[in-house]
């Protein structure tokens, strides 16, 4: 069915920042920096499988406990992320966040289903900045 | 909140870049100053302040220039329906977390974590006042500026090459001045000095003891 009002794929990354889990913790830093992004995914090298997430926390963790020299299968959650689908209303997603507090989806789409964005407050900053009425 | 405690010096020789992340003060990786908004502008006004201005966070002010909290992009999300009829005062953060330039790294980056933030006002402490919560600190006027993961982790790169080149350029030092190093340029230019020689003598023999010459 489609949604109301804009779509989750209107207001996403159009792309998943991901690493593996042999990526050294200082480049991870380094590429949330450049991207501007909050938590990027990581995957076992060669798969598309998820293992977990890396945010900016997990980095100040890292910087606190002096694993800033590790990989990041060190400083990861495990846990999988949220995931939305990119043609879900965008006010449902936002509804989403704040009830289950969530601050990152995963978007996905296609058949077969894969990941094809992300959702982070930064995007909402975004899309809400450039839009006249309210999403 | 704890008050001034001195300004941690970097250690002469950092054993690791957590250790040289950790003892900064937080006065040289904050980000200074701050972006301020009105408090009754529209959320979606603020979010095209950030957007504009690139900064993930802002200070609200009120009409007489109070301070009345932090607005930044998680905040949006409480007033997403109503962008543009809720007013920032509506959804300010109005007791941030605040800390001392003179704090370290390591100690503000414990507090951020335990309390789930990802950014700090940083602003001197009253003077002679043991508390320190938002409520006193915002009556001193505006912030000296705000420390984000992201200033923490950027600057990690920066502390990164401090780190290694350090023992690199000792490791180099040492290399110039060691002494197995010189005993080999002796052993390698003995050692040409004796090929020359041996050829030379070689050859002279053989030349002079060439029979059926004359």
């Amino acid at each position: 069915m489609p949604a109301n009002g804009p779509t989750v794929a209107e207001a996403m990354r159009p792309r998943v920042i991901g690493c593996t889990l042999r990526t050294p913790v200082m480049e991870v830093a380094r590429r949330l920096h450049e991207e501007g992004a909050r938590r990027m995914v990581v995957a076992s090298a060669g798969s598309d499988l998820i293992a977990g997430t890396v945010g900016e926390l997990d980095l100040l963790r890292a910087v606190i406990e002096g694993h800033t020299e590790g990989m990041a299968s060190d400083v990861m959650r495990l846990e999988a992320p949220a995931t939305v689908g990119a043609g879900e209303s965008l006010a449902a997603a936002v509804r989403r966040m704040r009830e289950e507090s969530i601050d990152f989806f995963v978007v996905v789409g296609g058949s077969p289903e894969r990941p094809v964005g992300t959702l982070s407050h930064a995007e909402l900053a975004a899309f809400a900045a450039r839009r006249r009425a309210a999403g | 909140m704890t008050a001034a405690t001195g300004v941690p010096a970097v250690p002469a020789a950092a054993q690791s870049l957590g250790d040289a992340a950790r003892t900064r003060p937080v006065a040289e990786v904050m980000r200074h100053g701050v972006v301020l908004c009105d408090a009754d502008v529209s959320a979606r006004d603020a979010a095209r302040t950030m957007v504009d201005r690139g900064v993930t966070s802002l200070l609200a002010v009120d009409i007489s220039s109070e301070l009345i909290g932090l607005v930044d992009e998680g905040s949006l999300v409480r007033a997403w329906e109503t962008l543009d009829d809720t007013p920032c005062i509506d959804i300010v953060d109005p007791d941030p977390l605040i800390v001392d330039p003179a704090e370290s790294v390591g100690e503000v980056a414990r507090r951020m974590l335990a309390a789930g933030v990802t950014r700090v006002l940083v602003a001197p402490p009253p003077p002679g006042e043991e508390s320190g919560r938002w409520s006193e600190w915002k009556e001193r006027g505006l912030p000296l500026g705000m420390l984000t993961v992201t200033d923490i982790l950027s600057r990690l790169e920066e502390l990164e090459a401090v780190v290694r080149v350090r023992p690199a350029r000792a490791g180099l030092e040492r290399r110039s001045v060691a002494p197995w190093i010189a005993l080999a340029s002796i052993l390698v230019v003995a050692a040409v000095i004796a090929l020359v020689l041996f050829a030379y003598l070689n050859g002279t023999h053989q030349y002079t003891n060439k029979p059926g010459l004359g």
